[in-house]
């Protein structure tokens, strides 16, 4: 297993905010790891068919229930192109009660994870192989 | 447009992502590059002259579903369990896999699959099916693209309540 003590703190880039109206449309955003200025003119559905998928649950949170959290996710989207997690949650913030869509970037310690995970298969998919043969 | 969450699942080196990629973009490579989280493409269907659009999830292959997070099946209206017919231990947990999800999306539309029909014979697949807890739906090959496209389209046809396999 990998060591956490080699995943220092991460940088301030490490997460973004996104505020998302009920329509999923861009109503602010830190930009922290990615420019959203593209994405401000249709709305993120187009770009996110992850979040396209499960925004008819995202859009029944109320202030007060837990979030929705996705993890490992490896976006189709160019401008995001490591593994993240994301989280869904309704906020009241102003009267608007925005979604607050925030970003994790978990790139460094999911590509550590992975390589681990596909020398694990590797290894039961011979052992498998073998077991059969003999 | 009708908009419809599929998720492909099943145990890891059973070919999902495969599948995935056949599907979506006409795509196969032999090497086996394993998954750890999810990925999630579209594409647009016709079922009886209207549109429909598939929304795929491709999860990380677990050894049983109940270790698969939760919040991958939020939303989904169908899932295709995907199994490898050359290795025994994809399909041994068949019958538990398949109460798990029923458990966890009640009535949810669930297709069975035998994947890498390319990797056995006619009479190796007949001894396997009288094997099996329960038949798989469909066989297929990601490799030679068997069977990927009638998957997918006879799921489309269940989701819009007209399939009459």
């Amino acid at each position: 297993m990998a060591d956490i003590n080699l995943y220092p703190t991460p940088p301030a880039s490490w997460r973004q905010l996104i505020l998302l109206d009920d329509e999923a449309c861009i109503l602010a955003s830190c930009d922290s790891i990615f420019c959203t200025k593209k994405l401000r003119e249709t709305g993120i559905l187009e770009f996110f068919p992850l979040v396209e998928s499960i925004f008819p649950n995202i859009v029944e949170l109320k202030p007060g229930h837990p979030e929705i959290r996705i993890h490992k996710i490896s976006p189709i989207y160019r401008g995001l192109s490591g593994y993240y997690d994301f989280s869904f949650i309704r906020t009241d913030i102003d009267t608007r009660l925005p979604i607050l869509w925030t970003i994790y970037d978990f790139t460094r310690l999911y590509e550590d994870y992975y390589k681990n995970l596909q020398q694990k298969h590797d290894i039961e998919m011979a052992r498998e192989l073998l077991e059969m043969k003999f | 447009m009708d908009k419809k969450k599929i998720i492909l699942t099943g145990n890891f080196g059973v070919g999902k992502t495969s599948l995935f990629n056949r599907y979506l973009y006409s795509q196969f490579d032999d090497k086996y590059l394993t998954s750890i989280g999810v990925k999630v493409d579209r594409k647009n269907v016709l079922v009886n002259g209207e549109e429909m659009t598939l929304l795929v999830w491709d999860i990380a292959g677990e050894i049983t579903q109940d270790k698969v997070p939760v919040s991958y099946f939020i939303g989904a209206s169908a899932v295709i369990y995907v199994f490898d017919l050359t290795r025994p231990s994809t399909y041994k947990n068949l019958e538990f896999d398949l109460k798990y999800m029923d458990k966890v999306l009640p009535g949810v539309l669930i297709k069975v699959v035998g994947n890498k029909k390319d990797l056995i014979s006619t009479d190796q697949l007949e001894a396997l099916k009288k094997e099996l807890y329960y038949p798989a739906d469909i066989y297929t090959s990601a490799k030679t693209g068997e069977n990927v496209e009638p998957l997918f389209q006879d799921l489309a046809k269940s989701l819009k309540g007209d399939f009459n396999g």
